[in-house]
């Protein structure tokens, strides 16, 4: 597995968080008893359990979807489309991680295919930003921008890299959940978020916006 | 990336959610009766059964009622039709032991219904026709029906929702839909009313105009307008559709300053935030977290604690509970 070379400047106080972190693991054979209970009981039809499911995992579902999507475009469909899927395959649950984290990895295949099926966008990413996109007087403008800027750089990059640097930057998961939820390797995750910063940092050295929003004094890598 | 730098989930609205939730049940209704055509037939059968029965007794309660006059067109029900009772009975009489009642008349169109039905709904909404107008009852809601096109009709809302598309009324008769001590007229004209367990009671009008009456006093509402009274309360008041809105972008416009501002003028923000999350409304939420996370990167943890805790207990459920609690965890060391 590669180590990743970082320019200095690139993230906001400090260095972003190492590929190399580890969480602390549950126990291995230990299993989350109630949350297969309550599974059981919504895939055997009982609506109370069912309910009850929906209220647990909604706002993780939407959570996940908003920090892969970067907005709240389409995103009834696919809520609805996410736990749909959940309900079906709600069977084969067998309490083996937390309810939670089966969710996410439904909802990341929600995600994955609807970010397969929208159209590319034109690459832009090679041409120097103009000027006047750039200039802000006020730095915060300047970080919306910016971020605005980074999901189009996300745009550019193949699904499996935009998810997995989307789950482990934007949504400060660790890369072993990371591979949970996509259900990739740990070694292909680690590839992934490296191959995707690479292309940000790529990126943000011909844009000020973004090389701003990245780094604290704003300097391109 | 820093947590800083991230913007808070955008909250999807109450309306959203409900939209949400509506169509994954449904369809989680539709499944679970594909996949089980056994139990489907068996829905089907008791419900037939029941509607029979139902017609039976009409028919014994009519041979025995003999010459008696007809009810008056807001007299108390006290019979179900024998048209309206296979759908009543279909909801309620199939229901296994120990389980919720399935619903399978949402998976009907628009069933009519007759003077004297009474209408519940479980887990689903049921479309009905009336007279010559569409009711949509909510899930988990109880609708009482009297009259005819002849004579007006009366709705009674027991509990829950109902959303109305009255034909023109022009000469006919009126169209009243009651709720507690609330009676809204309606013209012709597309509107809901809800009624809680609370006895508190809510008209929205989408189209055209109605006429609200609360104990003597009556209120006009136009499109968009939407009036909210409690029994027990003297006076109702009226909420106009497009002043929330306009509060709410309001909010929004505050909010996106505040953030601008955060860099340059925090305590500013920070006024500005307090003033948001001080007031009801989609923006409230991410105001609170914003200023305990503001607070934070300034170096207050205990405000910053303060002001997270009372967004964690305010929004147990709200969009960045998490982010919240990784602020309270990071606030602490």
């Amino acid at each position: 597995v590669p180590n990743v070379d970082r320019p200095p400047s690139v993230y906001q106080n400090g260095a972003p968080r190492a590929l190399h972190d580890k969480q602390p693991q549950r126990a291995p054979g230990t299993s989350y008893d109630a949350d297969a209970a309550l599974a059981a009981r919504a895939a055997a039809g009982e609506r109370a359990a069912q309910r009850e499911v929906f209220e647990k995992l909604r706002v993780g579902v939407h959570r996940t979807l908003f920090r892969l999507l970067g907005s709240n475009e389409h995103m009834e469909d696919l809520v609805q489309e996410a736990f749909i899927e959940l309900f079906r395959s709600l069977g084969n649950y067998r309490g083996e991680a937390l309810l939670t984290t089966w969710a996410d990895r439904v909802t990341a295949r929600v995600a994955y295919h609807h970010l397969r099926r929208l159209p590319r966008r034109i690459k832009t990413s090679n041409e120097p930003v103009p000027e006047g996109l750039v200039a802000s007087s006020e730095e915060a403008s300047q970080h919306r921008e910016g971020l605005q800027r980074l999901y189009q750089v996300l745009e550019r990059l193949g699904t499996d890299q935009r998810i997995a640097f989307a789950l482990f930057e934007l949504d400060g998961r660790s890369l072993e959940e990371v591979a949970a939820i996509t259900g990739a390797t740990l070694v292909a995750v680690k590839n992934r978020v490296a191959r995707a910063r690479r292309k940000v940092w790529e990126t943000a050295s011909r844009d000020s916006v973004l090389a701003g929003y990245l780094g604290e004094d704003g300097r391109t890598p | 990336m820093n947590q800083k730098d991230l913007p808070p989930i955008e909250p999807l609205s109450s309306e959203a959610w409900a939209r949400i939730e509506q169509g994954v049940f449904v369809q989680l209704e539709r499944d679970q009766l594909a996949t089980a055509p056994a139990r489907g037939a068996r829905v089907i059968l008791f419900a037939s059964l029941a509607g029979a029965f139902a017609a039976a007794a009409m028919l014994a309660l009519w041979l025995r009622s003999g010459a008696e006059t007809a009810a008056p067109t807001h007299a108390v029900a006290t019979a179900t039709s024998a048209e309206a009772a296979p759908l009543a009975s279909a909801v309620t009489a199939s229901a296994p032991v120990g389980e919720p009642a399935p619903s399978v008349a949402h998976l009907d169109d628009a069933r009519r219904v007759e003077d004297g039905a009474r209408v519940q709904t479980t887990d689903f909404a049921q479309q009905l026709r009336i007279g010559d107008s569409e009711v949509v009852l909510a899930a988990r809601s109880e609708l009482g029906v009297q009259g005819s096109d002849e004579r007006g009709w009366l709705l009674e809302l027991v509990r829950g929702r109902i959303d109305v598309h009255v034909a023109p009324r022009l000469t006919r008769p009126q169209f009243v839909t009651r709720a507690g001590q609330v009676e809204v007229r309606v013209v012709g004209t597309r509107f809901s009313v809800e009624y809680d367990d609370a006895r508190s009671s809510r008209v929205s009008v989408e189209e055209g105009k109605v006429q609200v009456s609360e104990r003597g006093r009556s209120v006009l509402l136009l499109a968009g307008d939407s009036w909210s009274g409690f029994e027990q309360r003297p006076a109702a008041r009226v909420e106009s559709a497009a002043a929330k809105r306009a509060e709410a972008e309001r909010a929004r416009v505050a909010f996106e300053r505040a953030t601008r501002l955060e860099s340059a003028e925090p305590a500013k923000a920070l006024r500005i935030y307090a003033a948001i999350s001080a007031r009801p409304g989609p923006w409230a939420a991410n105001a609170l977290y914003a200023a305990g996370r503001l607070e934070l990167e300034r170096g207050n943890a205990e405000r910053s604690r303060t002001l997270l805790r009372r967004y964690l207990k305010r929004y147990p459920k709200g969009a960045n509970v998490s982010d919240a609690q990784v602020l309270l965890a990071r606030g602490a060391r």
